[in-house]
């Protein structure tokens, strides 16, 4: 009786300690934004812009927007805190955005590692690289929205289902740290009142080196991961010619061993219907020669954009890992970014049109 | 306390008869008759209230007046009622004549008397079960009188071992108890513990079985039942046929069965009237309905007043919009709110029916709307708490669904103090009670724990009557079979 007593004692002393945050009377971050400060101006290394929605009782949004620049990404929250009315906790951050300038010039793995070290913070907070005036990207109203909102589902339905390659904290950091592969990020840029995804980001390590524009993305999913989207592929089979492929799905498979040594064969495997053809008549014969001028593209792209990413000593595509999961021994990441460069990495391509339409 | 009584009634201090029935004239209702004819003389004393007129006419008052009585035993022979005694016993005279016999002596002061039964056996009708109605199913439930009950026991259940120990409980009430069982399948063991756990009650008054349930319980600090008590027999009949043993009380309309489990108290008696998907399907709501109404209040406290990271973006708008205007932090709100439906029906209770409604009414809607517009809650928890109050009287026993909702209290505060943490802590201090709880000796959690797969065939879910062909494990019923089963495979019918 007397331990339970003590024990019901120590549960009620100790409630003293728990940290209370109630929901309204908070203020929640949505998104986070590093630039690098004007030098005149303001003083410290880094300055961060935070956006955290304010609810209204009729149902409207409003971002009030907090800019302050500090020695430290922590610094820069103390510095929120006495401008605001309400404690500003992170907890809810969706979504965190990096500078062109700074994920040249600095790197931003000293700004990620804090996101990633803060226990409250999710592991699938996006990131991203800002093409242009960072402030404005997050001082614009997009309509009713929270702006951390926004972003996040632009990010989100893109990923989803359109061509952006999955991104997040958690996968940012497994390509930073893992050996045999560079991470990248998507390039957003504001375009009048909305904001676009206007590529990637290609970094090595933790600076961006290079970029992929919106074009590519296509190509570059079908090297990276294995997917199925809703959006189209337009094959340009001569002047005035077009054929138009939805509902793709496609898989790829590396070949390591079997293409011999120090070679890399990389296989695409398309599924696609086609919905829009611009010729006459969707004879066997054009199908055909839409299938065969739509291999020879991305194959084209692909192995250019592969040449590229040697040129640049990065690894996007994590075939570092691929080489690394599949041979015995040690993994000598020097010698293999060494390697890298100059292997003969090709790339295959095949198509397959499942549907062409119920008329024939 | 009752020594004033005692004092007075008690037939120890009373030396004999006349003494007595001076003592019984001082009631109003106590009603003396002489008769001197034929030479012969008879003295008639009894309660008007608690004798039947006709019987006493017709039959004591005939006969007697008829033929010349000499002896007391001439009035056993004569008179056309059974159970006639003839005593000098005090103590039983005292008994008898209190539960309505009527006393015939020969002279005034003899010791010796007989007593005549001639009760007045004044019953409500067999009606309608109100607590536990069905749509399909026997529409009879248990009334008041005892003698009614075990005939609406014994008439669904005519077979020689079904037996009715009777025992009497209650210094000052009297209360006749009784405790049914059919002999050769409930375990022995579980009919001795409730024979003896009822002759250990030492107690004035036994009103109700609710208070034997209360007395006989294992554990008599916690807020489970651990006894159903139902008002149908079709129920009540159903549980001795697995074994289960059933107390009946006088004056009660209420029979208790045991040993039970907590599955049991979920389980309404209808789930066997339909089919078993249907019936599974309503089981598993209920379980549903049980986990919403305690967790759901504690878990809103919680995630808002420590862990606004759990809550989703496109649900943060709405949350944080309706508790803008608030002043009160999420506990109070919601135990303002708690205690305002709480306060709803306790009233609604006490109220006659028609008020009741009225009340209902009133609270839902003016107390609810009002509270919101004043901005002392925010709606969001208004319709969580209106649902879980609604999900609370999903339960088909009522005394679990009190429990059920005084279960939501310790959640609530825990919640506030420590968050889901708090809640997680009450949870086991809530399964460790449950553990620990046995009804009749067995274990209340069965079969969840000790989990006895056998006995799952009726629990969360209920299968097909097919597979009910064994009693309940729990009871360790000596006889296990309740049929054969005999699975004819369907001859099909279509010629294809």
């Amino acid at each position: 009786m007397i331990r339970s007593l003590l024990i019901l004692l120590c549960i009620l002393l100790l409630t003293g300690c728990v940290q209370k945050k109630i929901l309204d009377d908070i203020q929640m971050v949505t998104i986070i934004g590093y630039d690098v400060p004007d030098e005149d101006k303001d003083g410290g290394l880094i300055k961060g812009i935070a956006v955290a929605p304010q609810y209204q009782p009729d149902g409207k949004v409003d971002n009030t927007v907090f800019i302050e620049s500090a020695e430290l990404s922590k610094e820069i929250r103390s510095q929120y805190n006495s401008g605001s009315s309400k404690p500003i906790v992170s907890g809810k951050l969706e979504v965190a955005l990096f500078s062109r300038e700074i994920a040249e010039k600095d790197g931003v793995i000293e700004l990620v590692d804090t996101l990633q070290r803060d226990p409250s913070i999710g592991s699938r907070v996006f990131l991203g690289v800002a093409n242009g005036e960072i402030e404005e990207m997050l001082s614009t109203n997009y309509g009713n929205v929270d702006t951390g909102t926004y972003f996040n589902d632009i990010l989100t339905h893109n990923s989803k289902h359109g061509m952006l390659p999955q991104t997040n904290l958690h996968s940012f950091l497994y390509s930073y740290f893992s050996e045999g592969s560079d991470p990248f990020l998507p390039l957003l840029e504001m375009d009048d009142e909305t904001v676009k995804i206007i590529g990637i980001a290609l970094l090595n390590g933790d600076k961006m080196v290079g970029e992929l524009d919106a074009d590519s993305l296509f190509t570059f999913k079908i090297l990276y991961e294995k997917f199925s989207s809703n959006d189209s592929f337009s094959v340009k089979l001569g002047p005035d010619k077009y054929a138009s492929i939805y509902n793709i799905a496609s898989k790829r498979k590396i070949d390591y061993k079997r293409a011999g040594n120090g070679k890399i064969l990389i296989t695409g495997n398309i599924l696609g219907v086609i919905k829009e053809y611009s010729g006459n008549k969707l004879s066997p014969e054009a199908l055909k020669e839409i299938k065969e001028t739509m291999e020879k593209d991305i194959e084209e792209r692909g192995t250019k954009m592969i040449k590229t990413f040697q040129e640049l000593r990065i690894d996007p595509l994590s075939l570092g890992n691929v080489v690394r999961s599949r041979t015995r021994g040690e993994f000598d990441r020097d010698k293999w970014i060494d390697e890298y460069k100059d292997m003969d990495i090709s790339f295959d391509m095949n198509v397959k049109i499942t549907e062409s339409g119920i008329i024939e | 306390m009752f020594r004033w009584f005692k004092k007075t009634q008690s037939p120890d201090k009373l030396k004999n008869l006349p003494e007595l029935i001076k003592n019984l004239k001082e009631s109003g209702d106590f009603f003396h008759f002489e008769s001197k004819q034929h030479g012969s003389s008879f003295f008639l004393y009894y309660f008007k209230t608690l004798v039947h007129e006709t019987p006493l006419n017709e039959h004591i008052l005939r006969f007697l007046s008829q033929e010349p009585i000499t002896s007391l035993k001439d009035i056993k022979d004569k008179v056309p009622i059974t159970g006639i005694i003839i005593t000098e016993d005090l103590k039983i005279i005292c008994e008898k004549v209190m539960t309505g016999y009527v006393i015939v002596r020969l002279n005034e002061n003899s010791v010796e008397c007989a007593l005549i039964p001639c009760q007045v056996k004044k019953a409500r009708q067999v009606s309608q079960p109100e607590v536990e109605f069905t749509v399909v199913g026997s529409k009879e439930a248990f009334v008041e009188s005892l003698d009614t009950n075990i005939h609406l026991v014994r008439k669904r259940l005519p077979v020689h071992e079904l037996k009715a120990y009777e025992l009497t409980l209650g210094k000052l009430t009297n209360t006749k108890v009784v405790v049914m069982y059919l002999e050769g399948i409930a375990n022995e063991e579980n009919v001795n513990t409730v024979k003896q756990r009822l002759e250990d009650i030492h107690v004035d008054q036994v009103v109700d079985s609710s208070v034997i349930m209360q007395l006989i319980s294992d554990n008599r600090n916690s807020p489970f039942p651990q006894l159903v008590d139902t008002e149908r027999p079709d129920r009540v009949v159903s549980v001795l046929c697995e074994g289960k043993v059933v107390i009946l009380s006088d004056g009660s309309p209420q029979a208790l069965i045991g040993p039970t489990t907590l599955v049991e108290f979920f389980s309404a008696f209808e789930d066997y009237f339909v089919n078993w998907i249907v019936a599974s399907t309503a089981r598993l709501i209920r379980f549903f309905a049980i986990l919403f109404s305690i967790l759901v209040t504690p878990v809103y406290v919680a995630t808002l007043t420590y862990h606004y990271e759990l809550i989703p973006s496109d649900l943060l708008s709405t949350l944080v919009s309706s508790r803008q205007r608030i002043p009160l932090p999420p506990i109070l709100e919601a135990l303002f709110l708690e205690l305002a439906i709480e306060l709803l029906r306790e009233a609604g209770a006490r109220l006659p029916t028609k008020v009741g409604q009225t009340m209902g009414i009133v609270g839902g809607i003016v107390i609810g709307t009002a509270s919101v517009e004043a901005g002392l809650t925010s709606n969001v928890l208004l319709i969580i708490v209106a649902l879980s109050a609604l999900a609370s009287f999903t339960t088909p026993v009522y005394r679990m669904s009190n429990t059920i909702r005084l279960t939501r209290f310790p959640f609530l505060i825990f919640a506030h103090l420590w968050g889901l943490l708090g809640i997680t802590l009450c949870f086991s201090f809530l399964i460790v009670h449950l553990l620990k709880l046995k009804s009749l000796g067995r274990p209340f959690l069965e079969p969840i724990y000790p989990l006895r797969v056998k006995d799952l065939k009726d629990a969360i879910i209920r299968l097909p009557l097919r597979f009910q062909s064994t009693r309940p494990v729990q009871l360790q019923t000596e006889d296990t079979k309740r049929f054969n089963i005999k699975i004819h495979k369907d001859k099909n019918d279509f010629h294809e």
